[in-house]
């Protein structure tokens, strides 16, 4: 998924200490260890920054030798009870639960962590599919979702992308179908987000909470995103971060409806880590506040 | 003699090709778990020499089974670039014969067999740099046949340059540790993933410490250790669960055979310990009984070696004990497979002077068993005196007509134990003691069975009774005294046949009188 060798950065780094505060509240919500699903890749960098608060661990990893760095680094940190590793595409094992040599997932995790290359709209949807199995699987569990990006132009099937904006766009009309001036606030900020100059990581902020809320809410959970977090990784690649909490509803497995609304989504803002610190980006998309229309 | 112009000097010739990876991959390892116990000996010298320069003693070897790979890793002395390079070069070793459980440098690229690809990544302390060699087997393996359809050949070294890749990383320096990957295991050698098949495996063939709970473990290890001071053993995990050697816990206390060089009486060439089996018979179960060869504390062959080695009589009663053989002498070489030595003249010297220890254990085992047998006379003994002594208490109406069988048990019970109350060891003076009280018991016990019984008595008796005249009463007594003999050694058949006989003299005589 990540490019080979993938180096940490004090950006990540920043990330991570934002992460750790959500783990933290987690661990503590819970009163015990967590379970944890991820992708840490051969320095296994986010098991060591957690380790105290996870009681297990799933690590997956295809590529053979950074499998084999991972192994190395569990054991020589002296993880070795508590790691277990699934070889293969993250995609095709949170579809079918297990890796080609019959690992098993074991669900529920308290904690997942995908950390992937391009968007939650790559691969042809295929991504869509198994974060969809994925929160299936955890139908009924409470847990944090954890996700990054790597960010590249148009990473994405158009086609998706396009599709995704008019169907927003119509289901916000939804809601006013009678107040033309809303329909034309609507219209205004979609169109933004379909505007070649705006930047990639405006439309990943947009459709991907939108995404996990709606494939959540319809599994019965009730979902907070917290606002993305952009930064530059390895390389200056440029990278976004999505945290979101998941929370069982009390009728599950019937839909769900979260306190946070498709507005509130929408009007998320995209924040930065940036020279040691996480902040608000000064330029944010533009906001879609009917009452002020 | 050649002349200088007769010598050729090829620059470039080549002495090994690529279908020798084939023959390492195919034929050399039957059992795949041998594979496993390959790495395991490099990894053991690895630590062994760690701890020989004083350094940190915590150390281990852990193996974990992470489909689809099996993953040993040691935090012994580690390889430098140089070093681990030297994977690469088949049947090359540094490693000399004695010092080290391997040396032959074959060992290393085992993995090959199994796995589709090797991975083995090391550090040695004091140095920020990790080293991993991947060696491609699958390709490697695919590119000879590929060749050999076309009748080509591959030098071995321009193969192995090709499917092979060593680069390095970043690392602490304090850090020092080999692992090793054997990634993607074939599909005819998954056997590797039983977790039980394996730890058993491990636990009988490598260098684990005994089982803690093993009661003896201590005396042994420090018998092993006055004769052998490089005994060595390491702590070894399979997924997290620590290994052991496992020995059954009705032993006796360990006793210790040293092996002297017949040829040369002040060299050793082996030291054994064992233990015998606390009760009658062989010890079960069967595969943890006999004694097994140890070369540098891995085993050599299995428990039939020893028995075909070294028992030339009564190979049977090597399984009433349990033990181990360990090699001092290093020209005493194990095979490859480490299913026996090299054949040699010291490995013949070798098996002749060992068969001290069969002959000794063999002696040992008569002696317990004849011991046993006469412990199990006395026992019996007595059963038979209480049952009796019972029977008298009690007037117990059986004593008339069976006395005769009771006086033969007793008997019985006084000439076994007499016979083989020598067998008795001299300081069992509790059983010793037994045994004379039984005997005394027994004879007082047949004054009193006889008295009650009388059955010689019973015998005239009948003759008054039916008054015989005297040539009858003489042709009667040869009768009894006939069957007496005859059924000696049957004595209730003689009570039924006497009172058989006695009812049909009552039948003639009573007609006779009428």
């Amino acid at each position: 998924m990540l490019p080979k060798n993938y180096a940490t950065t004090d950006n990540k780094e920043r990330v991570r200490e934002e992460d750790t505060e959500l783990i933290k509240k987690e661990f503590v919500r819970k009163k015990r260890k967590l379970s944890y699903l991820g992708m840490p890749s051969g320095e296994i960098r986010d098991i060591l920054a957690w380790k105290d608060y996870f009681e297990r661990c799933s690590a997956v990893e295809i590529d053979a030798k950074i499998r084999s760095q991972l192994w190395l680094n569990i054991i020589n940190s002296g993880l070795g009870n508590k790691v277990s590793i699934l070889f293969g595409d993250i995609e095709d094992i949170l579809i079918s639960g297990k890796d080609g040599f019959k690992n098993q997932l074991q669900f529920p995790y308290d904690v997942v962590f995908l950390d992937c290359f391009g968007s939650i709209l790559y691969r042809e949807l295929k991504r869509i599919k198994a974060i969809t199995a994925l929160i299936e699987k955890q139908r009924g569990n409470h847990f944090l979702l954890l996700l990054t990006f790597n960010i590249r132009e148009r990473n994405y099937c158009s086609q998706s992308i396009d599709e995704f904006l008019r169907k927003l766009e119509k289901e916000l009309f939804g809601y006013y179908f009678r107040d033309e001036k809303a329909k034309a606030a609507i219209s205004k900020v979609v169109d933004w987000y379909k505007s070649d100059k705006t930047e990639e990581m405006y439309r990943y902020k947009l459709f991907t909470p939108y995404l996990i809320k709606t494939m959540a809410e319809d599994r019965g959970f009730n979902v907070h995103a917290y606002s993305p977090i952009f930064y530059l990784g390895f390389n200056d690649s440029p990278m976004i971060h999505f945290a979101f909490k998941l929370v069982s509803g009390e009728g599950a497995p019937t839909k769900e409806v979260s306190q946070q609304t498709i507005f509130d989504i929408i009007n998320l803002n995209l924040k930065e880590a940036s020279k040691g610190r996480v902040f608000v980006r000064k330029q944010q998309a533009p906001a879609l506040n009917i009452t002020n229309v | 003699m050649p002349t200088k112009k007769d010598v050729i000097i090829r620059s470039k010739e080549e002495y090994a090709y690529g279908h020798i990876i084939k023959a390492l991959a195919g034929g050399l390892y039957p059992n795949k778990f041998h594979v496993v116990r390959e790495y395991i000996q490099n990894a053991f010298d690895a630590v062994v020499n760690w701890k020989s320069e004083g350094k940190d003693k915590n150390v281990a070897i852990t193996i974990s089974i992470q489909k689809p790979s099996i993953v040993i890793h040691d935090n012994g002395t580690g390889m430098d670039r140089h070093t681990l390079n030297e994977y690469r070069k088949v049947g090359f070793s540094k490693k000399i014969i004695g010092e080290s459980v391997g040396f032959r440098g074959i060992g290393k690229l085992a993995g090959i067999s199994v796995a589709k690809k090797l991975i083995v990544t090391s550090s040695p302390f004091g140095v920020a740099e990790k080293y991993i060699l991947e060696f491609d087997a699958e390709s490697m393996l695919r590119e000879v046949d590929e060749l050999k359809k076309k009748r080509a050949n591959i030098p071995l070294s321009e193969l192995i340059e090709k499917h092979t890749k060593l680069t390095s990383d970043v690392e602490d320096k304090d850090k020092h540790y080999t692992m090793v990957e054997l990634h993607d295991i074939k599909p005819d050698s998954r056997i590797l993933f039983d977790k039980n098949k394996l730890i058993d495996y491990i636990s009988k063939n490598t260098p684990v410490p005994f089982d803690p709970a093993f009661a003896h473990a201590k005396d042994i290890e420090d018998g092993i250790r006055k004769f052998m001071s490089d005994y060595d053993s390491v702590e070894l995990t399979v997924d997290g669960q620590k290994i052991y050697k496992l020995f059954p816990s009705d032993l006796k206390a360990p006793q210790f055979i040293p092996v002297p060089d017949s040829k040369n009486k002040k060299q050793y060439l082996a030291f054994c310990w064992y233990c015998e089996h606390k009760d009658k018979g062989q010890i079960k179960p069967s595969e943890a009984r006999g004694l097994v060869y140890r070369y540098k504390n891995f085993a050599v062959g299995d428990n039939y070696l020893t028995r075909t080695t070294i028992w030339k009589t009564s190979a049977h009663l090597a399984f009433y004990f349990i033990g181990e053989i360990y090699i001092i002498d290093s020209s005493i070489v194990p095979t490859s497979q480490r299913d026996d030595f090299e054949q040699s003249t010291k490995r013949d010297d070798f098996y002749k002077d060992a068969e001290v220890i069969a002959n000794q254990l063999n002696v040992l085992a008569r002696e317990s068993s004849d011991i046993r047998r006469a412990e199990d006379y006395v026992k019996k003994g007595v059963d038979v005196i209480s049952s009796i002594d019972a029977d008298i208490k009690k007037k117990d109406p059986s004593l008339k007509d069976l006395g005769v069988q009771k006086i033969a048990k007793l008997v019985t019970v006084i000439e076994n134990i007499e016979k083989r109350k020598k067998n008795i060891p001299k300081d069992d003076k509790k059983t010793k003691l037994l045994a004379d009280q039984v005997v005394k018991e027994a004879k007082k016990l047949l004054k009193e069975v006889e008295e009650v019984g009388k059955p010689e008595k019973a015998e005239f008796d009948i003759a008054k009774k039916l008054r015989m005249e005297t040539q009858a009463e003489q042709v009667y007594s040869t009768a009894v005294r006939t069957m007496k003999d005859f059924f000696v050694d049957k004595p209730e058949i003689l009570e039924k046949v006497l009172k058989a006989f006695h009812q049909n003299l009552v039948k003639i005589f009573s007609k006779k009188t009428e």
